[in-house]
């Protein structure tokens, strides 16, 4: 991340921070889709994060820092528009796909294992889906997690182990999330 | 170490990340008329940002309109004079936590009542008030939190995504936490309803001790090794006297996995 363009977006130049959101926009978005897979909560959740990053951003002590203060406003926000609004989301299978057999062709197969990783991704609490997603799709350490979280690192970890034994348990189940994983 | 299955969860989501649609992107760049798309905009609010912004104009006003005769009549009679069958006064530990830029320790409540929340830590000092300690430093970044620079973790603050608070204790062994407490003084006197709900990691951890705290007399005390607990009491309360609800690290004291969500209302 340019420093420069940071520290000049602190000082309120909007041209820079129009250069940021080019920059860092899909990767935030995309956190933001993961958490709560669903594009129009995805929507706004990108939206308000970006006018907290801009409301905020001078308060921003090390501009190094922007990504990772970034991601923690917009998995906030995500975290939010997931607790105000829970809900079921209609969730399409491939009809045949649950259950691949030897005799389907590898691109179904591909298909269908997609569909049921996306389906135990979709099983997990939304606080889980985030540290996988800030792990696995960000790249990001436990610490930096924590960070962002604002949480103990060892919270990470044991968040981090459950999420990731649900997904291989859903998984294993063929899919099927158990109760105890459904968001309510 | 990356198994096979990390690997396939990192493949699945870089394959299936969502890039920023055209016109959300455009619809942000635009709040910023220094940037090249710029057009004859509103002020900086975005489309979203500029109907919640009505919303909370309406909201409030609606608010200030139903309430005006209790925020003016502290005695409790409705509108008239009248008693009436609803709560005169409902504070929210959650609504009444102010965020940056905004916060203040204490502060004050919806009704305009001067010190009414506070955000304190102690070491040790069960049910002694006088061993309570006020925050002075928040982080403002992103998650509105009081902490304390000598305790790494120590914070009251708004949890992400959850419409509670978080309350953070700190502990490095059995004989040294710290922990963490949000407190409600009473600025009117007499019966109140208190309730809420306490909860802690489902799974990690060797649990939270609580304790709901009428000045230094404790009204509900209990260990909450994981999981949740809700409360409900009614204490008579004096005007000026104050409730602590007061999270410490388990026996251990370490507070791993200790951040406990706390909603806390009280209804007069």
């Amino acid at each position: 991340m340019d420093r420069d363009l940071v520290a000049r977006a602190q000082r309120g130049d909007e041209s820079a921070f129009g250069e940021l959101v080019e920059s860092v926009g899909d990767r935030l978005y995309a956190v933001a889709h993961h958490i709560l897979r669903d594009s129009a909560r995805a929507d706004d959740a990108a939206q308000q994060a970006m006018i907290h990053v801009w409301r905020k951003l001078p308060t921003l002590n090390d501009p190094d820092r922007f990504l990772t203060w970034a991601y923690r406003i917009v998995v906030r926000e995500a975290l939010a528009e997931a607790a105000s609004r829970r809900r079921w989301v209609m969730r399409v299978t491939l009809a045949g796909a649950e259950r691949a057999s030897d005799s389907v062709a590898d691109h179904q197969r591909a298909f269908a294992d997609r569909d049921e990783l996306d389906r135990a991704l979709g099983a997990l609490r939304a606080d889980h889906r985030a540290v996988v997603v800030l792990k696995h799709f960000a790249g990001l350490s436990n610490l930096e997690i924590a960070d962002i979280l604002g949480v103990p690192e060892g919270t990470v970890r044991s968040r981090l182990h459950y999420a990731m034994s649900s997904l291989r348990a859903t998984l294993d189940a063929g899919g099927r999330p158990t109760a105890s994983h459904r968001e309510p | 170490m990356t198994d096979d299955f990390e690997g396939r969860l990192e493949e699945h989501l870089a394959a299936t990340a969502s890039r920023m649609p055209p016109d959300l992107r455009r619809s942000i760049l635009e709040e910023f008329p220094g940037h090249g798309q710029a057009g004859p905009r509103p002020p900086w609010l975005g489309r979203i940002g500029r109907l919640s912004f009505a919303a909370g104009v309406l909201a409030a006003v609606i608010v200030a309109v139903v309430n005006a005769p209790l925020i003016f009549d502290r005695t409790g009679l409705g509108p008239g004079g009248r008693p009436s069958n609803s709560p005169a006064f409902v504070w929210d530990a959650v609504l009444g936590f102010r965020e940056f830029p905004i916060q203040s320790n204490p502060s004050m409540d919806a009704y305009g009542n001067q010190s009414v929340w506070s955000y304190l830590h102690a070491a040790g000092g069960v049910h002694d008030p006088t061993r309570y300690v006020r925050f002075t430093e928040f982080d403002g970044g992103a998650r509105d939190a009081w902490v304390d620079a000598a305790h790494d973790g120590l914070a009251v603050g708004f949890v992400l995504g959850d419409d509670a608070l978080t309350l953070q204790p700190w502990g490095r062994g059995p004989t040294e936490t710290e922990a963490a407490i949000v407190a409600w003084r009473d600025p009117v006197g007499g019966p109140v309803a208190v309730s809420g709900v306490i909860e802690v990691d489902a799974a990690c951890g060797d649990g939270i001790d609580v304790s709901i705290d009428q000045g230094g007399r404790p009204i509900e005390e209990f260990s909450l090794p994981n999981g949740t607990r809700a409360f409900d009491l009614a204490p008579e309360m004096s005007r000026g006297e104050t409730l602590y609800v007061r999270v410490e690290p388990g026996s251990s004291g370490s507070a791993d996995c200790d951040t406990t969500w706390l909603t806390l209302t009280v209804t007069r």
